[in-house]
């Protein structure tokens, strides 16, 4: 895929030009010019273009455009691209359009919608085809939104792409390319139809079952609910810790305030352990909680037991065992120890007998109640050895506790030393970073409440299943219908899971296509993981993390790009805003060099194509050297000398103005080599 | 010498079958507070008991079933701890002599804690923290006994 021509119309600065590099040979376009000449508007046109995304209000209409309408104009902001789209040579203009009113305040009055028309012409065809049905979908099919961080890239952050801002970026391309929104679908209508079904049953079954419905429906709706709130929770948390570690990385990189923040860091991880400590800890308080409390409970049974025991030990019912035996041996000799003479039926033979009879039974108690009492001794040794182990835990927790706060107090500390500091930046980041801490305790602890009540929420809906299960017995119609929501509960599971499956599959093969790029720029054996909450990490041979050179950290971002499209077979190009963000001169020599290896590739080996927008400090004639072999047309965004503050121009070659400074004059002059 | 101790013939204890459907809610709490991955039928049951006891809370003999606790698995403490209340609640230590009367005592009282477990469950919004609270005064109570 190749943007052949772009042309802007009163779109921020840029009011009127046309890019159009269709006649010219190579697929490297770089498009120059100095701060504030457009070419951060150039990528913005671009993606409202594509994307519809709006850039603010103040640099959306021109205000060149503006300043030349009268009170009452109509003024149109227009982006319109033409796209060769395959090597057939299919070619889509698109364009977006919005019109404006001047009126007597500052502010233009907009005049309706943005208007999309998307045209196609197959190569064998002679005139173009408009797209009527719906432009938007035939557009997101080819630059799907969720992409727009592989399309559009911004140089600047490119360094801490996969530390920072990449994780949200690739779940959504992951998510993109393995066709979720499908199988949510799928998941969305069968349970809708599960729900019909569920009325029908509950209809056809009578009252009770109805009312299980009723319930089933409202308790399943709570559950959507839940999962939605805790969602987004947890996707503020996600947004809320990525900026947080963000901002501890400026602040690290900031000078004068290095050993502060990297303090910082480690306490960071401090806490971290400490309340992964804490949570074990209090875990394992509640169950001893639970064994011991239980028992506790029942202790009010040994009182009674205790008297028992007492009493039986009085009156000699426990061992020594008694032995009727030895008792009934003497009614059979006939003679009694005392020495009274025995004869069967007479008043001492019948006294005896009912004495043995008497002390059997009292010595089989006996005998249990021993038993029971040396057993609830233990028990009672038990309560007492848990209540110690209770309070130890509990004591630990304290601690744990104090630890933690401890560590937060010297965070406090430390932040409020880098608040003194003069410059305003940072303390106002300090003040972010403080407010994000605090909000970050509130959401871990909302989102963990949550989690908790949509298990339990989930727990309800399913005993609700299996009761309205259970009240439509026996109703063959119902039960064939039950049948069918059954069927149809299984595909939306199945939806889910074959959801999770493409999601691995195409994280695998992201992971391979990159691993097999990244042995390119970084000699050993490197393996890139994308994890399961889509954090991208290059591991060495023994599995461990890889510390990256910061030309390594920004080629992996364009390594992951072009991997990217291998992976997902849409071509779309590479528009990339200060492709050498912050670099130093070494780096910046050496990810030139990378990337001129790699969009050989890519742009000489395929009908694909890269946009990179640069000032003069960026594109000297040393990079101008290493990209030599691509044969990149070269443009440049420049003043309009009339209105330079409000309108640039487009022009092919390199900035006359460069020529007249630093080492664009020095190559012009032939001093370099 | 036969034993003077009347064997039961049962192999299981039953639950309370009108507040069986609240176990599954009540095994969630007990999990999410505790590390534990299992909370077993017999952790479930002596909690029952325990609530149904200390609050002299009965409810009627559950029809005969095994879908509590299988005996074979009761431990001699186990069994000590049922016996002490079978005796505290008749008052007669010969209720020992009859497996199957102490056994319908501790279902009687199970069924009472299941009952009242159940109610807080509904009532309750923190139900966890209630429960682990209120075994941890017990705890410390009967500590102080001592």
């Amino acid at each position: 895929m190749k943007i052949e021509k772009v042309s802007v119309r009163n779109f921020g600065i840029i009011a009127d030009i046309d890019l159009d590099v269709s006649a010219k040979e190579g697929s490297l376009v770089f498009l120059n010019g100095r701060n504030g000449r457009g070419k951060t508007t150039f990528q913005s046109a671009l993606r409202w273009c594509f994307f519809g995304d709006e850039p603010v209000a103040a640099k959306f209409l021109s205000s060149w455009a503006l300043n030349n309408a009268k009170i009452g104009d109509t003024l149109t902001t227009r982006v319109e691209a033409e796209i060769t789209m395959d090597t057939a040579g299919t070619i889509a203009v698109i364009e977006r359009t919005q019109l404006f009113q001047k009126t007597d305040s500052v502010v233009p009055k907009r005049l309706g919608q943005p208007q999309l028309t998307v045209k196609i012409r197959k190569a064998d065809a002679g005139s173009l085809t408009d797209i009527k049905a719906d432009p938007e979908m035939w557009l997101q099919s080819f630059f799907p939104k969720r992409l727009i961080n592989f399309f559009l890239f911004d140089g600047e952050m490119m360094k801490n792409f996969f530390d920072l801002k990449v994780k949200g970026a690739v779940e959504n391309a992951v998510r993109e390319i393995a066709g979720v929104d499908r199988f949510d679908n799928i998941a969305q209508n069968m349970a809708a139809a599960e729900t019909i079904l569920n009325r029908k049953i509950a209809k056809l079954t009578g009252a009770k079952a109805e009312k299980i419905n009723i319930q089933l429906e409202a308790q399943q709706k709570l559950l959507v609910e839940i999962y939605l709130e805790w969602k987004t929770l947890s996707d503020q948390l996600a947004v809320n810790n990525s900026r947080s570690e963000e901002i501890s990385n400026i602040l690290q990189g900031l000078e004068g305030q290095a050993d502060a923040a990297e303090r910082l860091k480690y306490l960071d991880a401090e806490e971290a352990d400490h309340k992964s400590k804490l949570t074990r800890a209090e875990e394992e308080f509640q169950s001893e909680i639970l064994t011991n409390g239980t028992n506790s409970l029942l202790v009010g049974a040994f009182p009674e037991l205790k008297k028992q025991v007492a009493r039986a030990k009085q009156e000699d019912w426990l061992p020594p065992p008694f032995e009727p035996a030895r008792l009934e041996k003497l009614i059979e000799d006939g003679t009694c120890i005392c020495g009274t003479h025995l004869t069967p039926g007479d008043h001492f033979t019948k006294a005896l007998q009912s004495l043995i009879e008497k002390h059997r039974v009292s010595s089989g108690v006996g005998k249990v109640l021993d038993l029971m009492s040396r057993q609830i001794d233990l028990v009672e040794v038990n309560l007492q050895q848990g209540w110690r182990v209770i309070q130890d835990k509990n004591v630990s927790i304290m601690q744990i506790s104090k630890d933690i706060s401890r560590v937060q107090k010297e965070k406090e500390r430390l932040l409020e030393i880098m608040k003194g500091s003069d410059v305003t930046e940072i303390r106002l980041l300090v003040e972010e970073k403080k407010n994000l801490d605090k909000e970050r305790e509130r959401l871990v602890t909302t989102t963990a409440i949550l989690l908790g009540q949509n298990e339990s929420q989930t727990y309800k809906v399913e005993t609700l299943q299996k009761e309205l299960a259970q009240a439509t017995e026996g109703n063959k119609e119902a039960e064939v219908l039950q049948d069918e929501a059954k069927f149809a509960r299984e595909i939306a599971e199945a939806a889910g899971k074959i959801h999770q499956s493409a999601i691995k599959q195409v994280r695998q093969r992201l992971q391979e296509s990159f691993t097999e790029k990244f042995a390119v720029i970084k000699k050993g054996k490197f393996i890139t993981e994308i994890t399961s909450d889509f954090e991208v990490k290059t591991l060495n041979e023994f599995g461990h993390e890889t510390e990256l050179s910061e030309g390594e950290k920004m080629m992996k971002a364009y390594i992951f790009a072009i991997a990217l499209r291998e992976v997902i077979n849409l071509g779309f190009p590479l528009v990339v805003d200060t492709p050498f963000g912050r670099l130093d001169s070494p780096n910046r020599a050496e990810l030139a060099k990378m990337l001129s290896k790699f969009l050989e590739d890519e742009v000489s080996n395929s009908n694909r194509q890269a946009f990179f927008l640069m000032q003069d400090t960026e594109y000297t004639p040393y990079t101008r050297k290493y990209f030599e072999k691509l044969k990149p047309i070269e443009a440049y965004l420049a003043k309009d000398d009339k209105y330079e503050n409000i309108k640039s121009d487009l022009d092919y070659g390199i900035d006359p103005d460069w020529l007249l400074y630093e080492s664009w004059k020095d190559w012009a002059e032939g001093k370099l080599g | 010498m036969t034993s003077m101790i009347k064997k039961t013939k049962r192999l299981g204890l039953s639950w309370d079958s009108d507040f069986q459907s609240h176990l599954g809610a009540l095994e969630f709490h007990l999990k999410k507070n505790t590390e534990k991955n299992r909370i077993s039928n017999l952790d479930l049951f002596m909690l029952c008991l325990g609530i149904g006891f200390e609050a002299k809370q009965k409810r009627p003999t559950p029809p005969r079933k095994t879908d509590a606790v299988r005996l074979a698995d009761i431990k001699e403490k186990t069994l000590a701890i049922w016996q002490a209340i079978a005796v505290s609640d008749t008052g007669n230590p010969e209720v020992l002599l009859d497996e199957d009367l102490v056994f319908d005592i501790i279902e009687q009282y199970a069924a009472g804690g299941l009952m009242i477990l159940s109610v807080e469950m509904e009532n309750r919004p923190d139900f966890a923290g209630w429960l682990s609270g209120k075994l941890y005064k017990q705890s410390e109570a009967v500590s102080k006994i001592k």
